[in-house]
């Protein structure tokens, strides 16, 4: 009898504490705020990372935010109001030192998806201490060529330094009457390429790797030391596409597809864009190449810039069921399966250490691209280390050198005078 | 303009206490209305005018918990921006360029949709047609200008290509940039400039003009001594809005030509911008903006002053 009490008792005990536990499974439904979705993954978004994610959380829906616009306007925006989406996008500098200071967006150092990043990419996005990002790749910057355009001047391979490339947009102009090179000026990052290519590439056997950030942090590089920049940013500025100043990244893809422009300098993360708007123009992908910049000196090796892309970070919010959900999201997000999506979508190099080769899907030209990187001697680009104000009045200064309105010489200077104009560099 | 009859005079002028009860609920619920006004209007502008004022004198990045009193060295340091002053007279020519030629062109605009006559296009259609760009955002009309302006395909060199011409680097070109810029926002805003006008005209009493050709009066006398004289309010009205509008302008030389070349299209709205959420600088972004808000006001306040004494004389 006392057996059979004592059975039924743990009965109802079973009872309760899987109704219990029942009860602690019906999760209460999260909208999460993602502040990390671009345009040209957009697709991959809507596609397959959002409905994969919520068929496994179900509890969690998550809405992509601040598409389309600039996210650090937005998210200061946002900081300001006291709203910060739980999981952004971050970015060296600027507001976001600031929100690390201020504690509103955390450290990542816990998280397990911080072990699968490199060292060196975690040391770029570690400010006062605090991992404050995961990177979505490594951004170089490349060379974009259009082979049918170059075989119509005479060229059946790419240049392969500074003196064969300046022929070869010579030789662009003159036998086909189009457009040799472009840029997206509009764009401040962008712009910066032809500019610290040509500078690193004179300045690179002279400073050496690590000599040029530091000066650059400190605002002390000088620039005017190398001649030999405002000499080439006169070679290249005649042979940039008119409007090129005005341009955005898709203008450049705009450009590109119409085949009216041999070549252009942008970001890896326009890879697949560009390429396919080469393989738009000439029918075939094989024309489309992309190259690391070759503004060597010949016999000189190839000096590249290179960082790490925007990062992905969060932060902190008051309800323990959204942090629960943003922990969530994030640790997913940088499951190999999951970043597969972002990675493939925007063809850049891959960053993630436990992805596989089968996972990694990367368009022909830029599986060479990347093969070459290997061989150049990689400087951090400098655009991450000066502030925005910096960035916005270099960006000026070069627009003017590629619209004609100004010489190297006097961009050198203007550049130069902003380098050094303290405490504006970080 | 508030237009006092005699009853609302005497009503101003009577002290409280001597009102009726019907004056006094009149009173009452004349206030009453202006509640839901003058709270938008504290909220969204007389508030937030405050804040800007005080941050001027502050540093602060917008995040920070704390702000540091800086007095007027956020306005000292305006001029030490690159390309401040280019900013800052850019921003005047562009303001007066687009007032005079807004103002004159749609001037004329209004006289010429106001002739009747047989074999004339539909007035009511014209009317709509000059209205319509009015009708699309600054970053609409920004964007179709751009595209219109582009120099290996806009519809602009296509044409002047056609005729034979050579093409025009509209958007990069020191000196025809900013003209590029003025002729676009003067596109923008001469539909109301014409409706405006269009009603000052209308409400000239035709008896003025039979009197004037009964005495001999040319047909330029009348225009002169009747039409423009009488076209005073409405010019005062068009051109203070359109200066005012002009001096805040920040989407449309931002979207045409992104401020460029150099920082001769920039106008300070658009550095106001820059400062306050690209850098992050919100206290010289502020301080820039009280320098444009005291700058509007000084030009309104002549600009009425002179154009008031105008109207007055007549």
């Amino acid at each position: 009898m006392t057996m059979r009490r004592l059975l039924a008792v743990c009965c109802m005990l079973a009872l309760l504490a899987s109704f219990g536990l029942g009860l602690a499974e019906e999760k209460k439904p999260v909208t999460l705020q993602v502040s990390i979705v671009e345009t040209d993954w957009l697709d991959a978004w809507e596609d397959g990372m959002k409905p994969a994610f919520e068929a496994e959380y179900p509890w969690i829906t998550l809405e992509a935010v601040s598409l389309g616009e600039e996210k650090r306007i937005f998210h200061a925006t946002r900081a300001a109001a006291n709203d910060l989406p739980p999981v952004l996008q971050t970015d060296v500098g600027g507001i976001y030192y600031e929100l690390i200071d201020a504690g509103r967006i955390l450290d990542l150092s816990g998280y397990e998806a911080a072990a699968s990043i490199p060292q060196s990419y975690k040391d770029a996005y570690t400010y006062n201490g605090v991992l404050f990002g995961l990177t979505q790749g490594a951004a170089f910057d490349a060379l974009y060529l259009n082979m049918a355009i170059l075989k119509e001047a005479g060229w059946e391979a790419a240049p392969a330094n500074w003196d064969e490339f300046i022929q070869c947009c010579k030789d662009v102009m003159e036998k086909t009457g189009k457009a040799a090179v472009t840029v997206a000026g509009a764009k401040s990052t962008t712009i910066w390429m032809p500019f610290e290519t040509i500078l690193l590439n004179v300045a690179g056997e002279t400073l050496g790797a690590g000599v040029y950030e530091e000066q650059i942090r400190k605002g002390t590089l000088d620039v005017s030391a190398f001649p030999a920049v405002a000499e080439r940013l006169d070679q290249l500025a005649p042979y940039m596409m008119t409007g090129s100043s005005q341009n955005t990244e898709d203008d450049v893809t705009a450009v590109m597809a119409e085949g009216t422009c041999a070549m252009a300098i942008a970001g890896n993360w326009t890879a697949n864009n560009i390429t396919n708007a080469i393989a738009t123009a000439t029918g075939d992908i094989a024309n489309a190449l992309m190259i690391v910049p070759p503004f060597n000196d010949p016999g000189k090796k190839v000096w590249l810039a290179a960082t790490p892309e925007s990062a992905i970070g969060v932060s902190k919010v008051d309800d323990p069921g959204l942090a629960e959900a943003r922990d969530i999201f994030f640790e997913w997000l940088y499951r190999p399966e999951n970043f597969k999506w972002i990675q493939n979508a925007r063809g850049t190099l891959p960053v993630l250490a436990n992805m596989t080769a089968d996972q990694v899907v990367l368009p022909d030209a830029v599986k060479v691209f990347s093969a070459a990187t290997q061989d150049a001697t990689t400087f951090s680009m400098s655009f991450n280390n000066v502030t925005e104000t910096v960035n916005l009045d270099i960006q000026t200064a070069l627009a003017d050198l590629f619209s004609g309105n100004a010489t190297g010489a006097q961009t050198v200077e203007r550049i130069q005078a902003l380098y050094s104009a303290d405490p504006l560099i970080k | 303009m508030v237009v006092m009859n005699n009853s609302t005079k005497r009503l101003a002028r009577e002290p409280a206490a001597n009102r009726t009860p019907f004056q006094r609920r009149r009173s009452v619920t004349g206030v009453l209305f202006l509640v839901p006004t003058m709270l938008l209007v504290g909220v969204f502008i007389v508030w937030p005018l405050i804040d800007v004022i005080i941050l001027s004198f502050y540093d602060w990045n917008g995040v920070s918990t704390t702000m540091s009193f800086v007095g007027l060295e956020n306005f000292r340091s305006l001029t030490d921006l690159p390309g401040f002053w280019e900013m800052a007279s850019g921003t005047v020519v562009y303001a007066a360029g687009v007032t005079a030629l807004t103002v004159v062109i749609s001037f004329f605009v209004a006289l010429g949709l106001d002739k009747k006559g047989k074999g004339r296009i539909n007035r009511s259609f014209l009317r709509a047609m000059w209205f319509l760009p009015c009708l699309l955002s600054m970053m609409v009309v920004g964007i179709l200008w751009r595209i219109m302006y582009n120099y290996n395909t806009g519809v602009i060199n296509n044409l002047l290509a056609a005729a034979g011409a050579k093409p025009v680097n509209w958007l990069e070109t020191y000196g025809v940039t900013r003209w590029a810029i003025i002729v676009a926002s003067v596109w923008a805003q001469l539909g109301m400039c014409v409706v405006i006008f269009l009603a000052g005209l209308q409400s000239i009493p035709t008896e003025l003009y039979e009197a004037a050709k009964i005495d001999g009066a040319s047909g330029l006398q009348r225009f002169t001594n009747i039409t423009f004289t009488m076209m005073a309010p409405s010019i005062t009205i068009n051109v203070l809005t359109t200066s005012i509008t002009a001096f805040k302008m920040y989407e449309l030389p931002l979207t045409v030509s992104n401020g460029l070349p150099g920082y001769h299209t920039r106008l300070l709205t658009q550095k106001i911008h820059d400062l306050g959420f690209k850098a992050i600088d919100l206290g010289r972004g502020s301080a820039l903006s009280v320098v444009l808000i005291v700058v509007i006001t000084v030009i309104s306040i002549v600009q009425l002053t002179y154009l008031r004494r105008r109207e007055d004389i007549y």
